[in-house]
């Protein structure tokens, strides 16, 4: 599915497009801007997972209704922070690539389903949010919320702090 | 698990808990966690512990983490996790998988374009959150973008 750009950039349209250069992934074909891209120094692990977790999130979000999407259901809490601090980790090229993955699987999205809102469209839009927002820096909460995560007691009745911060307010 | 067997021989005089039956051999992991893995152990250890690790244990070692807590005594389950999970720690900090064992382990969890890494047991996406950071730590370019990440990792590790 080929996605017609207007006039201006997709990420000049969020206002805080980081100051990097990014892939020219609007001219290319759809399936080049699925493929890995090809980084030097960044760990291939981290570019896999964070690849597929990409893949599955444009999956669900253009299905929603598709069986591998119900079961799953949305991407828990200490997920998206491993997705987060692996995002962190890589190199700006890297990160600026995946800024225009995330985009464009919104856009696939949207086009697949005019109109329609979901959790996978949801997760992507705060996925873009987040690595425009924090391009440059690790926000101070993240560390904190992810060694919460790692050093959580087990065996505790309920959901943890962070499953009970994934589900929202009562 | 071979090597957990092969290593409980020297540990006869520890006293094995709920050996055979569904409880997890809880003595073999005090055994690895504070003596073959510790900095007391001797120095041959940890790199016959490395030639012996293999990818049938790592997937042995998923399947505990995700399912051994549950099969051991109530009263004993909370100790079960935290030894399996440190063993995790220590699995990863003392570069015990090897490069293709790591990357086996992410590439079982990314077929179906990735689908399965979403619906990770948490104490199976700990111990790749674990490996994950330990190979972001050692990597002098990385450790400078995530240093506040990896900072007290191993320090509360073991709660």
């Amino acid at each position: 599915m080929q996605i017609r750009w207007t006039a201006r950039p997709p990420l000049a349209a969020f206002g805080t497009a980081p100051s990097c250069s990014l892939p020219p992934y609007p001219h290319m074909p759809s399936r080049a801007r699925t493929a890995a891209l090809p980084t030097s120094g960044d760990d291939s692990l981290a570019l896999d997972i964070l690849q597929g977790v990409l893949a599955s999130l444009r999956s669900d979000a253009c299905e929603p209704r598709s069986a591998a999407a119900r079961s799953r259901g949305p991407l828990p809490l200490p997920h998206m922070q491993l997705v987060l601090l692996l995002w962190h980790s890589l190199s700006r090229v890297a990160r600026g690539s995946f800024i225009a993955k995330t985009a464009a699987a919104i856009c696939d999205a949207v086009e697949a389903r005019p109109g329609a809102r979901g959790v996978a469209l949801t997760r992507l839009h705060a996925l873009l949010h987040y690595s425009l927002r924090h391009f440059e820096h690790v926000p101070e909460h993240l560390p904190a919320q992810f060694q919460s995560y790692l050093v959580a007691a087990p065996g505790a009745d309920g959901p943890t702090s962070a499953e009970a911060f994934d589900a929202g307010p009562a | 698990m071979t090597w957990l067997w092969a290593l409980a021989a020297p540990a006869k005089h520890l006293s094995l808990v709920q050996v055979g039956g569904s409880g997890v051999q809880l003595a073999l992991l005090h055994f690895l966690n504070g003596f073959v893995l510790s900095d007391a152990a001797p120095d041959a250890l940890l790199p016959l512990l490395r030639r012996h690790v293999a990818t049938r244990h790592l997937r042995a070692y998923m399947l505990l983490l995700q399912f051994g807590a549950a099969a051991v005594a109530p009263e004993r389950r909370k100790d079960a996790q935290l030894q399996l999970r440190q063993l995790g720690f220590l699995l990863a900090s003392r570069r015990l998988l090897t490069e293709q064992m790591q990357a086996g382990l992410v590439s079982a969890v990314l077929q179906d374009g990735g689908a399965v890494f979403l619906t990770l047991d948490l104490e199976v996406l700990a111990f790749y959150s674990r490996v994950l950071l330990c190979r972001a730590s050692g990597d002098a370019g990385t450790a400078g973008r995530i240093s506040s990440m990896a900072e007290g990792h191993a320090e509360h590790v073991n709660i």
